[in-house]
């Protein structure tokens, strides 16, 4: 069984047997390829590939299953997820992403949780070892070494994927990293055990606001480089300033397509215009489903 | 003399069955208390660090006795629901306990886990007053009923060794 494979499977591991079958006439190339699966109460499961979805099954996903689901995701504590669910996600066991649809409850303005979910989709997480060596070598071909890098690319191509990759090949060559991993997905800890190679110079906060980890790390842990997943908020922006006035590089990614897109909101645009990156990095969908970036420098 | 001993082995069996009698009875009332203790720390996790009960489970289930068994059964990798396994470990591990206190424990397990903090919290301090009523009620019990069985089984044992005299 390939690594893809096995990554395809921890994710279907959480899902009722019956949905399970659904899923187990795919063949292998696309249980490798594989992005999210889509359970929708009264339709027939989906398994999305190359951004197109495809039914699978004969049997309609039902309440129950999703009810199913939920306590496996929480590994039957919903309390414990709560933080998780008002943002209307849940990270798996796996470091896959449950994202949820449902019924928001509001209090005082704001979404305090999410009840009769009645959606969900499972983004597979993958590791490609090895998919960022190019861009790594395109990167520090100027003989300076690593300098502030911005992923930008739309959902599901492959940020973190890639993000997580350029992590451990900077861990690997000696560089201390500080990763803020809110969302778990990057080293998707099970018992402080990563269950992805970040390498052996990478330190990880899971579970906390970005804002906040960022500043433990370059309290307590003496970063060479900080990594951030999806910047979106002004306290991540300010997060990450604080690491470069401290002469500390940055990894980040934010989504978008081209850098008009990442200008267009204020809070990146400001970060960007003092020069806080050296390098913008966009990736996308190429042919036959593989994934192309191209680098620029900035001189903004 | 025959008699004597005969007898004398009675009267010291129908003490040591008079002590075992309020030993069980004892053990039934100290599982209902150590169960409470039980539930007052998975309130107080949940309350307090929101943790999971999977890890609460863990460090309960390092108890001796049926008490630890009780929760590691619950840490059971197997794919059935919580409240299924809450079920089963219940009636497999906790038979000592009334059925009064069984069924409080088998209402908490059909909601525990299912919801956010406060509503958690709501259902197992609902479950630890009941819990605790019985208790009060059964301790009661067990000490008039302990007393009873061990002047009773001497009793009928120094009784029955009259008789046979």
């Amino acid at each position: 069984m390939t690594d893809q494979h096995k990554c395809f499977e921890s994710a279907l591991a959480i899902l009722p047997p019956g949905l399970r079958q659904s899923f187990g006439g795919l063949r292998i190339d696309q249980r490798e390829q594989a992005e999210e699966l889509r359970l929708r109460t009264g339709a027939r499961p989906g398994v999305s590939i190359g951004g197109k979805e495809v039914k699978v099954g004969e049997s309609d996903v039902s309440t129950s299953d999703i009810a199913w689901l939920l306590e496996r995701a929480a590994e039957g504590s919903l309390h414990s997820v709560a933080e998780e669910l008002r943002e209307g996600f849940i990270t798996v066991r796996g470091g896959h992403r449950l994202g949820l649809a449902g019924t928001a409850v509001s209090r005082d303005g704001r979404i305090s949780t999410l009840r009769g979910i009645s959606s969900v989709s499972l983004r597979i997480a993958r590791e490609h070892r090895g998919c960022a060596e190019e861009l790594m070598r395109r990167l520090q071909t100027t003989g300076e070494g690593f300098s502030s890098t911005l992923l930008v690319s739309p959902p599901g191509v492959g940020k973190t994927t890639f993000l997580r990759d350029m992590i451990r090949i900077l861990s690997e060559s000696g560089i201390r990293v500080g990763v803020a991993d809110e969302r778990r997905e990057l080293a998707a800890m099970t018992g402080g055990i990563p269950q992805f190679d970040l390498g052996p110079c990478t330190d990880v906060i899971e579970g906390a606001p970005k804002a906040q980890a960022a500043s433990m790390l370059l309290r307590t842990m003496a970063p060479e480089v900080l990594a951030v997943d999806e910047i979106t908020a002004q306290k991540d922006v300010e997060a990450l300033e604080q690491a470069v006035n401290c002469g500390i590089h940055v990894l980040a990614t934010v989504h978008g397509e081209t850098l008009t897109d990442v200008i267009q909101r204020p809070a990146l645009r400001e970060l960007l215009s003092r020069g806080n990156f050296r390098y913008a990095v966009f990736l996308a969908r190429g042919r036959e489903n593989r994934r192309v970036f191209r680098v620029e420098r900035l001189e903004l | 003399m025959i008699h004597l001993a005969g007898a004398v082995l009675l009267i010291g069996g129908g003490l040591l069955a008079g002590i075992m009698a309020e030993k069980e009875i004892k053990r039934k009332v100290k599982m209902l208390y150590s169960t409470i203790a039980a539930l007052n720390e998975i309130r107080g996790e949940i309350a307090g660090c929101q943790t999971p009960l999977k890890e609460i489970f863990y460090r309960l289930a390092q108890q001796p006795g049926e008490q630890g068994r009780f929760f590691a059964a619950l840490e059971s990798t197997d794919e059935k629901p919580l409240r299924v396994r809450w079920e089963e470990s219940v009636n497999r591990h906790l038979t000592k306990l009334s059925s009064e206190s069984r069924d409080v424990l088998l209402n908490l397990g059909g909601g525990l886990g299912q919801s956010l903090a406060e509503e958690q919290i709501r259902l197992l301090e609902e479950a630890l007053h009941r819990l605790e009523d019985i208790y009060t009620r059964e301790a009661e019990q067990a000490r008039s009923t302990a007393k009873l069985w061990k002047r009773i089984c001497p009793g009928i044992a120094a009784a029955a060794a009259i008789l046979l005299m």
